[in-house]
């Protein structure tokens, strides 16, 4: 199969669309005729009626809109319709109607031709669109470190998007102006043969000249589209590398680049539009030459008498649709070499060779066959993009359940036989089986299911952490959608009219089989499972304890979670750390909030209500005014500061330990310096309203375990607990609906899950707290069944653009747990938890050993590290150097 | 339990005589207490260690694992500290310290300490003094050791 792309564009337009074009043609050409005999009728108005041509007595009656096809080259004509026969009023009412009706008539060709030429046009930019994404989605592997995402993106996006207006013209359009055009020059023609003649001649000139013009328009919109998608490759790369540009202070260097490269993008679109205006000018002029000379000759013929005005009215008036058509054939024959470029452009940036064939990813519903064989090398080198060797003459078996530790220093070939084995690359000279067959014959579908492979830098799309888990596993639609949420017929009918495929992406794409899950529950075990197996579990469940209780949409967890606090009270209140939590009283100051969770009593629905945050004129001021309790938060809150600018005033602002610091923002730490000085000595009633606010805020972050400046005093607890009592009875409405208190017999919707559950908070300076609680709640909620509910809420969590709301390790960890989730015959993981401490490793790789063991059929392992203790957990050790394998150990 | 009796509490470490008081008011702010009851581990034996611990009330019983049982080498109290290497560099703890009273602590974690050393060189040169002079005093014990088994 030819899997080159079209390189002409009309080629390209006419064999995905050659019935669509031809019919549009049919239908210009039916719109001619009505077209055309709509230019008469003015000359008819005006010479019969109104003049009152042929009615020169009062009730004489002429015969209207006859049917007569004339010979321009001689007399004689063929009358087909007589006309109707009326009087001169009547002449006029009807002359008139059917002006009306061709307008209408005419309108309706155009309407209808238009909508026609925007879906053509529509369904060939998807179809091209699309086309351009399945290319990318089968570019050679090293093809995609050669471009830049930014620049892919902007030819697909952008650069083909004109492409889809012009397609709808393609044929169509100047079908229909040179038919236009004609039907006037020949209307005028008709009417006078010198006009006639005068009016092509002029024609001739500007048809033949402008487009000589724009042929330098053209090269300049050229390089105003490349400099335009090079300045979007830098741009992203500057944003990509703004970190290193800073840290090695050469941001003027990019500057100076920016700069020029805005300077010739500057000086190419200025010389465009001088060029696009001048020859706009002389199109003008030439277009109102025209009509002087009508005016001129036209005149001095009328006048001579031998044409009559009604003649030259018409002439005028059809001369006036002239122009019109000429100006966008013009137009068109630009916008036609225009997108022609651009189309070679965009098509030569995909028409990479050699592109997997279509057939290696074909969708596949049913069974995947199995790899048979292990992996035989036989000579196999392999060499980089330049050519430098990273592997020679290597010669290895590796069976499909051997698990392997392929052992050496970046760089010295142990990760190639890895790359080797998922095909990332492929050898430069010898061969490469698995079993009978060569590695690379077998499809994409079926190593893509078969073998599991692991980057230090694994990917993931934006979503929650269970996409990511589960896109590992959207290899085909499997199930049908839900009810009503299936591809309408209209989105399957334009799917095929754009050569797109008709796979539904509201099915459910999740391969359940290859997890060897059955049931909601089973994938949920498994997911537990797997991340429990790269550690990741704890940090899920934690993000799920995290979450607020109002993020779930689910009601019937309330009474669950609520019975879980119960159980939670009476176990904790039993055993020997009843100490380990600190409840929460209504009437006591709990000492492990912050003052202003204490006031509060209870959480607030958004980060604008804390204290950081919550504006100047809040009302929640004159809350904290009564009894004098602001003046006390002051008194704390400028002592706070006053420590905290002594010891960090000479800090500089990137230091560590600054994270510490969450009283004051560093960056503001000089502003506070500043308010101590304005306030010293000045009484609270007299600061002003900023300052006031200002240390109130930071008495309100105030926590006396954490921030331990021993500043809380009795009487400023019992003011504060008494606050809360006026804050929960007295608030506004619309101020309340911001907060949910504490209340013992009721979840808090605003809450987190954990405060939720321990109705209290950790005492975390008690050793072992943290871990005590964290087990017994584990129990409780095991015991409920809520665990997994807590694990799936933690997996809710959005891991952001490319995981980076994660931790490289977590990253990590989510990569080899997605891959893991398929259940691969063969897994590789080329250093691809390298960010975690070796201690884990081992405990992972142990973990996964244990499980191909155990696991339905079993699987293999091929773990490429540079830690010898990491190797020394397989069954086989492959040692590398300088791209040989130097030995090859198996244990006893 | 104030930052000002913590600082002073570590200016009586001898891993931090020499650094500036300023400075240990930083460290004890990035520290937080910690409280154990009788019985419990401070750090166990052959486990990864991320932190240390400044005695402040209480005592606690340094142990090890010998050839013929587990055998207890030291009694802790008030101003000493358990594992200061362990904050300067990746080992299993040495020894296991088990809690024979109610034991207040002051904990000082690994990255709040490396913090500290990276922002402030001086109190790294102090650092290494105090570490210095221990060296001096186990390279001359050993000697004296040699000798001792030597003859």
């Amino acid at each position: 199969m030819n899997d080159r792309m079209e390189q002409n564009l009309f080629r390209y337009i006419w064999s995905h669309s050659k019935r669509h074009q031809i019919w549009i043609l049919i239908v210009v050409a039916l719109s001619m005729p009505t077209y055309f005999l709509a230019f008469d009728i003015p000359k008819q108005i005006v010479n019969g009626p109104i003049q009152g041509g042929g009615f020169e007595t009062p009730d004489a009656t002429q015969k209207v809109m006859p049917v007569v096809v004339s010979n321009p080259f001689g007399d004689q004509s063929f009358t087909i319709f007589e006309g109707f026969e009326v009087g001169r009023m009547g002449a006029l009412i009807a002359l008139s109607l059917a002006f009306l009706g061709y307008v209408i008539i005419n309108g309706w060709f155009k309407l209808y031709i238009n909508t026609y030429k925007g879906r053509l046009g529509e369904r060939m930019l998807r179809r091209l669109r699309y086309q351009l994404v399945d290319r990318v989605l089968r570019f050679p592997y090293p093809q995609y470190k050669r471009v830049r995402s930014s620049e892919i993106a902007t030819m697909i996006k952008d650069e083909v998007d004109p492409l889809g207006g012009f397609i709808g013209e393609a044929f169509a359009t100047p079908a229909f102006l040179v038919g236009q055009a004609g039907a006037a020059l020949l209307f005028i023609m008709l009417q006078s043969w010198a006009l006639g003649l005068v009016t092509l001649a002029i024609l001739m000139v500007q048809t033949i000249l402008i487009p000589k013009l724009r042929a330098r328009l053209r090269r300049l919109a050229l390089q105003r589209q490349l400099t335009a998608r090079d300045l979007s490759g830098r741009v992203s790369e500057i944003v990509d590398g703004a970190i290193d540009i800073r840290l090695n202070d050469s941001t003027n260097f990019e500057r100076a680049d920016i700069s020029d490269r805005l300077a010739k993008i500057f000086f190419i679109r200025f010389d465009f539009y001088q060029w696009k205006f001048m020859v706009k000018f002389i199109n003008n002029f030439l277009a109102q030459f025209t009509p002087f000379v009508f005016y001129l000759g036209g005149g001095i013929l009328a006048i001579r008498g031998s044409l009559d005005i009604g003649q030259l009215v018409a002439v005028i008036a059809a001369y006036k649709d002239l122009p019109g058509p000429i100006k966008e054939l013009i137009d068109w024959d630009y916008q036609r070499l225009d997108v022609q470029v651009k189309y070679t452009q965009v098509v030569n940036a995909f028409d990479i060779t050699p592109l997997s064939p279509p057939l290696m990813q074909q969708l596949q519903t049913g069974n995947v066959p199995h790899l048979e064989g292990p992996f035989v090398f036989r000579q196999v080198a392999a060499a980089d993009e330049s050519g430098k060797s990273l592997l020679q003459g290597l010669d290895l078996t590796i069976e499909l359940r051997d698990h392997v530790a392929a052992v050496g220093a970046t760089g010295d070939g142990a990760e190639v036989v890895g790359e080797l084995i998922a095909r990332l690359m492929s050898p430069s000279a010898g061969t490469l089986n698995v079993g009978a067959v060569a590695l690379a014959s077998l499809p994409e579908w079926e190593t893509g299911r078969r073998i599991g492979y692991v980057s230090p830098e694994p990917f993931f799309a934006h979503g929650t952490a269970r996409d990511a888990l589960l896109s590992g596993l959207r290899h085909a639609p499997f199930r049908p959608p839900p009810e009503g949420k299936a591809m309408s017929q209209i989105f399957v009918r334009e799917a095929t009219a754009s050569a797109n495929p008709q796979f539904d992406r509201n099915a459910d794409w999740v391969d359940y089989e290859a997890v060897g899950a059955s049931t909601g529950e089973e994938l949920a075990a498994r997911i537990t499972q797997v991340l429990a197996m790269v550690n990741l579990q704890e940090d899920f469940y934690a993000f799920g304890l995290r979450t607020k209780l109002s993020d779930a949409t689910d009601g019937d967890g309330e009474e669950m979670f609520l019975n879980a606090r119960r159980i939670f009270l009476e176990r904790l209140t039993k055993g020997d750390n009843a100490a380990d939590v600190e409840p929460f009283v209504l009437t006591q100051f709990n000492t492990q909030l912050t003052l202003f969770q204490n006031v509060i009593f209870g959480a607030a629905s958004s980060p604008e209500m804390l204290p950081s945050e919550f504006p100047a004129d809040s009302p929640l001021w004159d809350f904290l005014a009564s009894n004098e309790l602001d003046r006390k938060l002051y008194q704390l809150g400028r002592e706070a500061s006053a420590v905290i600018v002594d010891l960090f005033g000479e800090v500089s602002d990137n230091m560590k330990i600054l994270e510490r610091l969450d009283l004051i923002d560093p960056v503001k730490l000089p502003d506070y310096s500043a308010a101590l000085g304005r306030t010293e000595g000045v009484d609270f009633a007299t600061v002003v309203r900023m300052d006031q606010q200002r240390f109130i805020r930071v008495a309100l972050n105030y926590n006396e375990p954490r921030h331990r400046l021993d500043l809380l005093t009795e009487d400023l607890r019992d003011a504060i607990v008494a606050a809360r009592m006026n804050f929960r009875e007295n608030l506004p409405p619309h101020v309340a609906a911001e907060f949910s208190f504490h209340d013992p017999d009721e979840i808090n919707p605003y809450a987190s899950l954990q405060d939720n559950i321990l109705f209290g908070r950790i005492v975390d300076s008690r050793a072992g707290a943290v871990d005590r609680v964290s087990a017994l709640l584990r129990e409780i909620l095991e015991e409920l069944g809520l665990s997994y509910a807590v694990l799936e809420r933690g997996l809710k969590y959005e891991i952001g653009s490319g995981g980076r709301r994660l931790s490289l390790s977590q990253r990590q960890q989510l990569g080899l747990a997605r891959v893991l989730l398929r259940r691969p015959e063969f897994l590789i993981v080329n250093r691809g938890l390298n960010a975690l401490d070796n201690r884990t490793v081992e405990r992972v790789v142990r973990g996964i050993l244990d499980m191909s063991k155990s696991d339905k059929g079993g699987f293999g392992v091929l773990w490429i590290t540079s830690t010898e203790s990491q190797a020394a957990l397989f069954d086989r050790v492959l040692k590398f150097s300088r791209g040989a394998l130097i030995s090859d150990e198996t244990a006893g | 339990m104030s930052l000002e009796e913590d600082a002073l509490l570590l200016a009586k470490v001898e891993l931090f005589t020499n650094v500036a008081p300023r400075r240990l008011k930083l460290l004890a702010l990035a520290s937080s207490r910690m409280l154990f009851a009788p019985g419990q581990d401070l750090c166990v034996e052959g486990e990864e260690g991320y932190e240390a611990f400044i005695l402040v009330s209480g005592e606690a019983d340094v142990k090890i694992k010998t050839p013929t049982g587990i055998a207890t080498v030291a009694r802790l109290k008030r101003n000493d500290i358990v594992g200061e290497m362990a904050i300067l560099r990746d080992m299993p703890r040495t020894a296991t310290v088990t809690a024979i009273s109610d034991v207040s602590t002051l904990r000082i974690g690994k990255q709040d300490f490396l913090n500290l050393l990276k922002e402030f060189p001086e109190v790294t040169v102090e650092v290494m003094r105090s570490l210095a002079e221990r060296l001096a005093r186990t390279t001359s014990e050993l000697a004296n050791l040699r000798s001792a088994t030597k003859a």
